[in-house]
């Protein structure tokens, strides 16, 4: 079993997984770990714990908000000693649904470059679309 | 082959687009409409929500039993979502599906909540009963992974 855990600088975790959950109804093997608020002052040491926890069953993806800042850093120094503790920076929503669909066909690191993929082409600047004929969406709808 | 037939006013948004597609493995939507072709605004904003690699196709109730009742349907896993209720017992009846998931329909004055997304007027209301009596089995579930609750349930 796969668990996904989201780690950010203060609430955007909880956030993130009360939406994903909202369009996709709850997922047990999704984790939040808002870190530095009161729930959640000793974030290393929960981080670990949980990874201990997790890595027994199978794979830890964690997804943190910010390349480069202290929550990455810190999830980064698990990565040498778990070869099942995969990490992502720049979590978004379509990031996260993706990894939930996902069904694993094609490994572990399959699914996360393409969901990462996806991820990426979720982040649109809609005015272009208004404006622009050869935008994502102006093909129109399908016949059968 | 039809997967299910779904009652959504906002036709194509997160839940259905991902949730149920990907739970019933559909590779073909089909949006019943019948105001959707005269608002184009609309019609842009919910194309922006196609899933990849699922065709969506647009028609009011004319064209889709046209095109249910013909075979050119048959070989897609179809996913049918339809504006309204009265839209859905239409193409229920003409495909002759005997099953109808209520997944969003909208609040208005004087309507009657039946669950947390499901808001019946009276007309609505007698229409479910008339259903339930011809033996259709209609359930109120927003996405996969929320229990299916028994329309018969709901409505007294």
């Amino acid at each position: 079993m796969q668990n996904i855990i989201i780690a950010t600088h203060g609430d955007m975790a909880q956030g993130i997984k009360h939406t994903a959950e909202f369009i996709m109804g709850k997922q047990e093997r999704l984790h939040a770990l808002p870190a530095y608020t009161a729930e959640c002052l000793d974030f290393k040491e929960k981080l670990c714990a949980m990874i201990e926890e997790f890595s027994k069953d199978g794979e830890v993806i964690i997804l943190t908000d910010l390349f480069g800042g202290s929550v990455n850093t810190d999830a980064m120094s698990f990565l040498g000693s778990h070869e099942n503790v995969f990490l992502i920076a720049g979590v978004n929503l379509p990031l996260v649904i993706q990894l939930l669909v996902s069904d694993g066909g094609t490994g572990v690191k399959g699914v996360i470059r393409s969901s990462i993929e996806e991820a990426r082409e979720g982040i649109v600047f809609c005015n272009d679309l208004i404006d622009g004929a050869d935008a994502p969406g102006s093909g129109g709808f399908d016949d059968f | 082959m039809i997967k299910m037939i779904r009652v959504d006013y906002r036709l194509l948004h997160g839940q259905v687009a991902v949730s149920w597609t990907s739970m019933l493995g559909a590779d073909c939507l089909l949006l019943v409409s019948d105001t959707l072709k005269n608002d184009p605004l609309r019609m842009q904003s919910l194309q922006l929500a196609k899933p990849v690699g699922t065709k969506v196709v647009v028609k009011d109730l004319d064209g889709s039993i046209q095109a249910l009742q013909g075979n050119i349907t048959d070989k897609y896993h179809l996913f049918i979502i339809c504006e309204t209720i009265d839209l859905a017992a239409k193409v229920a009846k003409a495909a002759g599906v005997k099953s109808i998931n209520l997944g969003n329909v909208p609040f208005a004055e004087g309507k009657k909540r039946i669950s947390k997304s499901v808001y019946v007027d009276e007309d609505e209301e007698s229409q479910l009963k008339e259903l339930l009596n011809e033996g259709f089995d209609l359930y109120i579930q927003m996405v996969p992974t929320e229990k299916k609750i028994n329309c018969r349930n709901v409505l007294n």
